[in-house]
């Protein structure tokens, strides 16, 4: 008995035992969670009731270009503080200030009569000078102006859907400014009085006063001047064409940095409260996705010339207007064929049958390899927000009439920066790079370059003798074939039409509605820039690529090279080119020539004769001028 | 035996050789808002204490405790008369009135009641025998300690000090519960508790004006504060918001001693005494904090194992009071820290700056160490221990 007794009371010391235990996990567990998990949300708590501080708006980062322009900018925008216990008179006050502030004086004797040491309210933010001015002047008792800052765009709807914008509270809503909002915001200084629990005050100075520390400044790749001469074009197309939209985008093909980038319709970033959010939403280039149409002609060259599977100037093809596959007629999009062709002129010609065989000839597997190397079916990795995938054939998916299809970029849906970093790859080498919108970010106090962005090669894909003869091809596309029209004097540009259907909602293609768009880049020997404009739905035009956009890349080039201080070249190395058709012909010196003799010599310009006479005796425009080829020359004959 | 080693349990004393280095960080960190002139007033005060407390704790152990069983009573009658005398001549601080003035020193009867307390019941139990009792015999030991009980409590409850009553009880259930009496009266007495505070809970929602008589204001404010530190951050709530905050922002490794924010700027009041785990949580972190934490379980583990092992009945109700009173200290005060519980003026064991409490304590670690170093007689004894 004595036994069992004792033994009650050893279990009972061990059930003490288990109940210190079990307190001991509860303190370690709630302890475990206020120093990892619960600190945030205290914080917060606390900030809101520190009354006694009175903050420091940071100022926000500046955003510049390349160049060391100013993009975006901070303006003074005082905020008005009350004190209310050094209000002399609530009810004048309030009467003297609700005129300026734009509100009633009921609402405003409210904020005056609140029980705390400092009232801000909303309509008191972010003053004009006007308003600070008026408000300086009354001199009231208990009324205090802080300095604060609010973000503005003195560009006003250039760059605008890069940039995004920024709220009341300078915090980034959306664009760069969201996507960098930590970096560019900076953080909230604050100067405070503190107390012991008896009143005192401490002298801790380092307590006292925290500075803000303003956001980093941030220099982008973008140049103005080449987002100027971008959003320019865009503008004019929309003018022209009045179209759905019109965006473009312009690349540093060696590097992968962004130089512009443009979307339309547009916005002010100032004034981004009246704007539909689905216009600042959807920044084009990096947004929307669709089908390429012949641009993608590109990646299938580039596979081919890589496999050798094709010599542009060695191999034939005969276009009959369609080509057959698998029971199914896929029609080239002129009516009747090119006929006989050279592959160069195929390329030259974006002869859809002529592609089809070389998509044949590389296989599904093949094309498909060198579509995904080329970065196609996923995302960039640009630093902007709202980037797309686009949608590819799956692999089990690519029989050979989707095989076909895609070879002349048909059938499969990307977005435009994706066919702009692919075509730079292409043609600067092989090397597929990341595009990027950051340089660099700079220190706010010192100016230096605390973080710079470094172009990230993400693969080689071709070698670069195959970059060679893609950046020839698509040289002589703009001076022989469908590219015509971005042909540039002095620069050497390279380029492909792309004629995109677009797939309406019952899921078949829209009648006479286009997305239309050119991709070019120049030098083609050497290329410094690359190139991308659609224009979506032009009306009162042909929808063609070669008649819309190519003329736009083309002012587009030659303007941003212009600015970028690219050298043209010179005749003598114009004279290398391998084309009859140069871009621009010499006007020849008609005068003394004999009429019958005119058309054996001159099959690229085009005459116009007047009067009577076996003799040429004047000539518009004079001998020596440059003229597009094919140009009509004004000729009078007359007697010798 | 006792007259070649020192009276000490080397265990006991690494422990709190711990403990006092934490307390000397802790509160030469935290004590920096309240310091004028020399930073380590505190500090030195705190280190003679400990040197004062350790010579009790050695005198204490020197004494052969069974010899206590018959002087409990006398004790107990004096703590309950300093209780009666701080009624009338005490200092009021804080609105409450604890402190004897001695000239000297000053110091807190009600910390050296519950030690008489402790030892006061653990001679009744011992009295009643180690055989379980039944509910019927449980009755006449139960009532006798309740009544030995209310007594004290009452007077320090309308001192007013909440937190020793609640720890006074805590011990005594403690007691109640490890003695041998029946199951079923603990079971009761467990149940009165809980009714007792449930019709609290009845009558704050349906008889404020009686539930205020028992519930003081200022305790009711504390509670408020407690369960919504935000909404009430003027006062009590002020005080835990701070505190965890503290702790909170001491992360894993903590700020480092003496530079964390809340306490050096004066937020955490009371920092280098009752809020005194808030500067270890912030100045060194989750692992400061829980290695402290872990001292603390190592301390009551080893009490454990000494009753466990020892050979007294008297000894075995000594730890067990002990440890109730240690544990709740522990938890009451890291909890209060921690938002766990109520704010109360309960001060961290061994750490908190203040000689009273530190006496006590170690007082108790000496009475501890009696019963251990009085049981390795009956080591190799063949008959059971307890």
């Amino acid at each position: 008995m004595g036994y069992h007794s004792m033994l009650t009371i050893k279990k009972r010391v061990v059930t003490v035992f288990l109940c210190v235990i079990s307190i001991f996990m509860v303190i370690m567990m709630r302890l475990f969670y206020v120093q990892f998990f619960k600190f945030d949300a205290l914080e917060e708590l606390a900030t809101e009731s520190w009354t006694r501080n009175i903050p420091f708006e940071a100022s926000r980062g500046i955003i510049y270009d390349t160049n060391n322009e100013v993009i975006v900018k901070n303006v003074s925008a005082p905020t008005l503080i009350i004190v209310p216990r050094q209000l002399n008179d609530t009810v004048k006050t309030a009467e003297k200030l609700a005129p300026i502030l734009n509100m009633n004086v009921g609402d405003l004797e409210q904020y005056m009569k609140r029980d705390t040491s400092m009232v801000r309210f909303q309509e008191g933010r972010k003053l004009t000078d006007e308003q600070a001015i008026a408000i300086q002047n009354l001199n009231l008792p208990g009324i205090y102006l802080a300095e604060d800052s609010k973000r503005h765009y003195p560009h006003s709807e250039l760059l605008a859907h890069v940039l995004g914008f920024s709220g009341i509270d300078n915090q980034g809503l959306i664009g760069i400014e969201a996507v960098y909002d930590e970096r560019l915001r900076g953080e909230q200084g604050h100067l405070s009085f503190y107390s012991d629990a008896k009143g005192k005050r401490i002298d801790h100075q380092s307590d006292l006063y925290k500075p803000p520390i303003d956001g980093e400044h941030l220099r982008l790749t973008i140049d103005l001047d080449v987002q100027k001469i971008l959003e320019r074009e865009l503008d004019q197309a929309m003018d022209t064409y009045q179209p759905d939209g019109a965006w473009g985008l312009a690349v540093n093909p060696n590097t992968g940095a962004i130089l512009g980038m443009g979307s339309r319709p547009s916005f002010d970033p100032n004034h981004y409260k009246e704007v539909d959010a689905s216009i600042y939403d959807r920044n084009f280039p990096i947004w929307s996705t669709y089908e390429p149409g012949s641009t993608f002609k590109i990646v299938t060259l580039a596979a081919a010339l890589e496999e050798q599977i094709v010599d542009l100037h060695e191999d034939s093809f005969y276009d009959k207007g369609s080509i057959d596959v698998a029971g199914a007629k896929l029609r080239c999009w002129k009516r009747g064929g090119h006929g006989d062709q050279s592959y160069l002129e195929v390329v030259e010609n974006s002869c859809n049958p002529g592609f089809v065989k070389l998509g044949q000839g590389l296989g599904a597997d093949e094309l498909n390899h060198y579509i995904d190397d080329f970065g196609f079916g996923k995302k960039t990795g640009v630093d902007l927000l709202g980037e797309s995938t686009g949608i590819l054939f799956a692999p089990s998916q690519l029989g050979e009439v989707e095989l076909a299809t895609t070879a002349f970029g048909q059938g499969i849906s990307v977005t435009p920066i994706q066919q702009v970093m692919a075509v730079s790859a292409a043609v600067n080498g092989g090397k597929l790079y990341q595009p990027y919108i950051v340089q660099e970010w700079l220190d706010p106090i010192t100016n230096k370059t605390i973080e710079e962005n470094k172009p990230q090669l993400k693969k080689s894909v071709i070698s670069n003798d195959t970059s060679l003869q893609v950046a020839e091809a698509l040289e002589s596309v703009v001076a022989n074939g469908t590219g015509r029209a971005a042909f540039v004097e002095g620069y050497r540009v390279g380029g492909k039409t792309g004629t995109a259907q677009k797939v309406g909602s019952d899921g078949r293609y829209l009648e006479n509605n286009h997305i239309v768009s050119f991709i070019g880049f120049a030098p083609a020997n050497q290329p410094e820039i690359v190139v991308y404009v659609a224009v979506d739905n032009p009306k009162d035009t042909v929808q063609f690529g070669g008649v819309v956009a190519a003329p736009i890349v083309g002012r587009i080039i030659h303007d941003s090279l212009q600015s970028l201080g690219v050298q043209k070249q010179s005749d003598g190395l114009e004279k290398d080119y391998q084309w009859p058709e140069e871009p621009l012909v010499e006007v020849p010196d008609f005068i003394g020539e004999r009429v019958d003799k005119l058309h054996s010599y001159y099959l690229n310009l085009s005459t116009d004769l007047s009067g009577e006479g076996d003799f040429i005796i004047d000539q518009s425009p004079d001998s020596g001028t440059k003229v597009p080829a094919g140009e009509t020359i004004r000729l009078l004959r007359g007697h010798k | 035996m006792q007259s070649k080693k020192l009276p000490i349990d080397y265990t006991l004393v690494f422990l709190l050789g711990c403990l006092f280095i934490f307390s000397l960080l802790a509160i030469y960190s935290g004590s920096g808002q309240y310091a004028s002139g020399n930073p380590m007033f505190f500090v030195q005060r705190q280190i003679m204490w400990y040197v004062i407390g350790f010579g009790v704790m050695m005198g204490v152990a020197y004494l052969d405790f069974e010899l206590l069983e018959k002087w409990t009573l006398p004790f107990y009658i004096s703590g309950v008369l300093l209780l009666i005398l701080v009624r009338f001549i005490g200092i009021e601080r804080n609105g409450a009135q604890r402190w004897l003035d001695l000239v000297v020193i000053e110091i807190q009867p009600s910390e050296f009641m519950k030690i008489f307390l402790v030892l006061h019941i653990a001679a009744l139990l011992t009295k009643v025998g180690k055989y379980k009792l039944d509910f019927k015999e449980s009755i006449p030991v139960t009532s006798k300690i309740l009544l030995y009980t209310l007594l004290p409590t009452y007077l320090i409850l309308d001192q007013p000090d909440l937190g020793t009553t609640m720890m006074i009880l805590f011990a005594v259930f403690g007691l109640i519960f490890a003695s041998s009496i029946s199951m079923k009266m603990v079971m009761l007495l467990f149940s009165l508790g809980i009714a007792g505070v449930m019709t609290l809970v009845y009558l704050f929602f349906n008889n404020f004006e009686l539930f205020n008589e028992i519930i003081a204001d200022h305790q009711l404010s504390r509670i408020y504060g407690w369960l919504n530190p935000a909404e009430y951050s003027q006062g009590f709530g002020y005080q835990l918001q701070q505190a965890l905050l503290g702790i909170g922002s001491g992360q894993l490794s903590g700020s480092g001693f003496t530079a964390g924010y809340q306490v050096q700027s004066g937020r955490i009041p009371e920092a280098h005494t009752d809020f005194i785990f808030a500067v270890i949580g912030e100045d060194f972190g989750f692992v400061g904090a829980s290695i402290l934490v872990i001292l603390f379980f190592l301390l009551i583990y080893r009490i454990i194992t000494i009753a466990f092992h020892a050979s007294s009945l008297f000894g075995v109700y000594i730890c067990i009071g002990v440890i109730g009173l240690f544990a709740f200290q522990v938890f009451q005060n890291i909890g209060m820290t921690i938002g766990l519980m109520p704010i109360t003026g309960l001060a961290l064991p061994f750490v908190s700056y203040g000689g009273s409490a530190l006496l006590t304590n170690m007082m108790a670690i000496g009475l501890v160490t009696s019963v251990h170093l009085r049981t390795k007689e009956y080591m190799f004894s063949s008959e059971e221990t307890i």
